[in-house]
């Protein structure tokens, strides 16, 4: 029982990294219906701008959360505005806003090898006070915690504010369709650069702490949470912040699960074989609901 | 008839642009250098992952000890050049790499490390009849002999074992990055050191970062004695989150001959009292010298593998010596040449550390047990 608690709470670790990833890519996807890739480039650039920061002016880690968050958010700005929006209009919009989106991922990945010269950099130690807590039976690290409640704590805002806020309900508008938001006098510029921004800036906060916490900064960083991020959102429901929560808790228990009963090389089996299951069993996610619109 | 300039105009563009595009992906072929030289090619791992614990400090090691040979090179009156091509720490590159060495005329070829890209070049080796001489941790394809491995994973690594033995670790975990094969095979040949084989093992992948789950079945496991059988960054990795996490603070940590300076640079003072075996380690009888000349040319202390490039370097000067007094030097006469050389008076004169070098493309050296000290070198472990 002992065993199955931490384990339990170190996949809810790993799962609110998963859902913060998640939950961004997922309102882009919601938002404007297109696989916007280079949202993973944003990841790396988050970790790589918290790195440089807390390396080179020495600031801890808590200073630099707010520096990374708007640097990743206008960085998917910059993304939306160069990769994205001039495509909007085609016919094949979402294929082209894909590939578009797949050669500014490739570009700022490159750009991340050359700053980092091809290197796996590592977050100065002591950016944040990390001892290990101790709750009953369950070990847990102060930073884990943190990622735990800053990760949850966010994404309910976010929910939270897209049900409940004027910018929400634009949002939701432009997501159902852009045309008519647009004639009912919403900016959808405006909103749509706005979803990146969040987007971007979540992105950028779970880099960021996932820099620290398992200690690595890469290029390859954001890719490699792509795939996962992928499937929280499959099993969560596309579009869905709650979903998005839900689907990369899962995903990490799962994975952690599979690690700490099985072996580490069963886990992606174990991951993709839930993804697969919820495409045939359950297409729509956990978090299915009746429009497409209310889903954001 | 008379051409158009826009015609004209293209018969020289499309030449030129495909000269340039040639040049820049680097097809143009390398240098052929001196023709007379002998060849020495070297497939180092210069970027990506194997580059700061392996190439880099290799290529050093190595470039020293034919620099210091070229002495011995004068009065043979052979003439010797390298040739470097980066493996990028990947097999493609690699392959890439050993072709370029290959087209440049290099007889004898020397990778680093990494089993997967030793594996990739060494039936093409065999092929060309080229030696190569590769850090490979795992077996390599020896089709005539041309492939030899310069890493004993065994006698150092066994020696790992029977260390935690004697230091009282009755229950001994092994965490091993299951997808290098490199590592595969040091966690086996620790385990064989250890009378009672290993109470835990668990399994990650090179690129895993978030060790919480196989920590947490190694508290459970409730080992005395962790062996990281993993890259040296990720044994850094793990250090520093076995602090972080609690429950093993009277818990043995000892490392494989992968360990390196990045494991510290990681790990830092979550590194104190981490034990592992090296096939070379500062402070090491006989090796004074050729640290203060590396100290000289680099600006920084050598590690095991500037160590071992050293000791590779000498053995393939003494090889290309050897079969220049026989006839040419080629890689045939290379092959023959290396058992012997790894051996002879000339590295002998030179040798910091015991590494014999077999026909059948084996090699044995005997190691030593290592640490880190409070400035992040490595030290002889002290008992």
């Amino acid at each position: 029982m002992d065993f199955w608690l931490q384990q339990t709470v170190n996949g809810i670790v790993l799962g609110s990294v998963y859902a913060l990833y998640a939950s961004g890519f997922g309102l882009v996807m919601a938002s404007l219906r297109i696989f916007h890739v280079a949202h993973a480039a944003v990841f790396t650039w988050g970790a790589v701008v918290a790195w440089d920061l807390t390396t080179r002016l020495g600031w801890p880690l808590v200073a630099t959360l707010p520096v990374v968050m708007l640097a990743a958010g206008l960085l998917n700005v910059a993304a939306y505005f160069l990769l994205i929006r001039h495509l909007l209009k085609r016919q094949d919009a979402e294929l082209a806003a894909f590939i578009s989106s797949m050669g500014g991922l490739i570009i700022l990945v490159e750009v991340a090898h050359h700053l980092l010269d091809g290197a796996v950099e590592r977050m100065p130690a002591g950016v944040f006070p990390v001892s290990p807590l101790e709750l009953g039976p369950v070990r847990i690290t102060t930073l884990h915690a943190t990622m735990v409640v800053v990760s949850i704590g966010l994404i309910a805002l976010l929910a939270w504010g897209m049900a409940h806020t004027q910018a929400g309900r634009e949002v939701r508008t432009v997501a159902a369709d852009r045309e008519t938001a647009s004639l009912l006098g919403i900016n959808v510029d405006r909103v749509s650069a706005g979803v990146f921004f969040a987007s971007g800036a979540l992105a950028g906060l779970a880099a960021a702490m996932v820099a620290t916490a398992f200690n690595v900064v890469s290029a390859d960083l954001g890719s490699g949470y792509l795939v996962i991020a992928l499937a929280a959102m499959v099993v969560g429901g596309f579009g869905s912040v709650a979903g998005a929560l839900a689907g990369g808790l899962l995903i990490g228990v799962a994975s952690t699960y599979a690690t700490g009963y099985l072996d580490s090389s069963y886990r992606d089996l174990v991951v993709f074989a839930l993804l697969l299951g919820f495409l045939v069993v359950r297409p729509t996610g956990l978090f299915h609901t009746r429009s497409e619109l209310a889903r954001v | 008839m008379s051409m158009k300039p826009t015609r004209r105009l293209s018969r020289l563009i499309v030449p030129g642009a495909i000269g340039v595009l040639l040049a820049a992906t680097g097809c143009a072929g390398p240098s052929a250098g001196d023709s007379d030289a002998v060849q020495v090619g070297l497939l180092a791992n210069l970027s990506g992952p194997a580059a700061t614990s392996f190439g880099v400090p290799f290529q050093h090691g190595f470039e020293l000890a034919l620099q210091q040979a070229k002495a011995a090179f004068d009065d043979a009156d052979v003439k010797v050049e390298i040739q470097t091509q980066d493996a990028k720490s990947e097999v493609t590159s690699a392959v890439t790499g050993y072709n370029k060495l290959r087209q440049a005329g290099a007889p004898i070829v020397i990778n680093d490390s990494q089993s997967p890209l030793g594996q990739a070049v060494a039936p093409l080796a065999n092929d060309d009849k080229i030696a190569f001489l590769s850090g490979a941790g795992s077996e390599l394809e020896n089709k005539d002999g041309f492939a030899f491995r310069f890493t004993d994973l065994g006698t150092p690594t066994t020696a790992m074992g029977q260390y935690l033995t004697e230091h009282g670790a009755k229950r001994v975990g092994v965490i091993v990055a299951s997808d290098n094969p490199s590592f595969a095979t040091l966690a086996d040949t620790t385990e064989k050191g250890l009378p009672g084989g290993f109470d835990s093992r668990q399994e990650v992948a090179s690129t895993d970062t978030d060790f919480s789950a196989v920590l947490a079945n190694l508290r459970d496991d409730d080992v005395d004695a962790v062996v990281l059988s993993v890259l040296p960054a990720q044994a850094g990795n793990l250090m520093l989150q076995m602090d972080q996490s609690g429950g093993f603070d009277h818990v043995i940590r000892a490392g494989t001959v992968a360990i390196s300076s990045e494991t510290y640079t990681v790990a830092e003072d979550a590194a104190d009292d981490f034990v592992f075996p090296q096939v070379w380690a500062p402070g090491m009888q006989g090796g004074s010298s050729f640290e203060k000349a590396y100290a000289d040319k680099y600006d920084e202390s050598p590690t095991a593998y500037s160590a071992l490039g050293y000791q590779v370097g000498w053995t393939v000067a003494a090889a290309i010596l050897a079969a220049d007094e026989d006839g040419d030097v080629d890689g045939a006469s290379l092959r023959d040449a290396i058992p012997a050389a790894s051996t002879s008076d000339l590295v002998a004169e030179h040798s910091i550390l015991s590494l014999e070098l077999t026909k059948d493309g084996a090699a044995v050296s005997e190691g030593v047990m290592a640490s880190f000290a409070d400035d992040g070198s490595m030290q002889v472990a002290s008992n």
